[in-house]
């Protein structure tokens, strides 16, 4: 199709892709590559597991394209964002996660701690307590508070009502401050 | 502290990280080949997956023509209800078996 360009919706993108057009398929990779490896390397914590997630994701777009419905109930988007999450929780959920003990003890501000070695520490004690957290509320967290989505946007993706979403949040929070508390973390604070 | 404010905290001990541009472009690239590697299969390829279920549905569709056709044709010589019965319960046997 040579009508296609940066200002072609999704659906015109994927109706294109239906029909194999890869010019197509790298605009719309183009348009959503950055927001999508930053939530995934935020939820598995691995740069290489984000490239990984994202591409099988594009390769499933590739795939489905056909069977995408224009006007349907979601929007693209949406729809990719729940894939991508959903992939990244299964990934964190088939390997072997490390238990909260293992992210160390609270971070000590002493002179001699290097920040890359304080930020990694803060990361992995985070993310430990977040799969610690039952799914839909580790995935309410993820979206919220890992990528750059509204809140009524993370509603839609989780398909959800804002109330319920904000529900699972204060769930959420409660849980994470308490799994962090048990480690003798006593408020994420301590970690910043 | 607030529920805003524990997010606000949550974000900052977890940043954005900084997706470089190359990194997405070098993505995009290696898609793109994988994409190339997929076997482009027309539709008609598909149709063989439909043969376990065309080997009952095909002697059944047979069957209830040949009821209506003996049925117009000639009413008094076998009754199309027993006609038809036998017809649909062969169907049942599977084509070749």
């Amino acid at each position: 199709m040579g009508g296609l360009n940066e200002g072609s919706t999704d659906d015109d993108l994927l109706l294109s892709i239906a029909e194999g057009d890869q010019r197509a398929f790298r605009l719309l990779m183009q348009r959503h590559a950055k927001p999508m490896l930053a939530l995934a390397q935020r939820v598995t914590g691995s740069g290489d597991d984000a490239d990984e997630i994202v591409q099988d994701s594009f390769l499933k777009v590739w795939r489905l394209a056909r069977k995408w419905q224009v006007g349907g109930a979601a929007s693209f988007s949406t729809w990719f964002y729940r894939v991508v999450l959903n992939a990244c929780l299964d990934r964190r959920r088939r390997l072997p996660m490390a238990p909260l003990e293992d992210a160390g003890e609270p971070v000590d501000p002493s002179p001699d701690g290097s920040e890359a070695a304080l930020s990694r520490q803060r990361r992995a004690a985070i993310m430990a307590a977040v799969n610690e957290l039952p799914e839909r509320q580790k995935k309410a967290v993820s979206l919220c508070y890992f990528a750059e989505v509204s809140g009524p946007e993370a509603a839609k993706i989780l398909d959800l009502s804002l109330s319920a979403l904000e529900a699972l949040l204060v769930r959420g929070r409660r849980g994470l401050k308490k799994s962090l508390m048990k480690h003798g973390i006593g408020s994420v604070g301590d970690i910043l | 502290m607030t529920g805003d404010e524990f997010g606000e905290m949550l974000r900052r001990a977890m940043p954005a990280p900084d997706i470089d541009d190359r990194r997405v472009e070098a993505l995009i690239e290696d898609t793109l080949l994988r994409v190339q590697a997929i076997p482009q299969r027309p539709s008609w390829l598909f149709w063989p997956r439909l043969l376990p279920v065309m080997q009952y549905a095909l002697p059944m569709l047979v069957a209830v023509v040949m009821g209506v056709v003996m049925d117009t044709r000639d009413a008094n010589e076998l009754p199309v209800s027993q006609f038809s019965t036998l017809l649909f319960s062969s169907s049942l046997m599977p084509l070749g078996s």
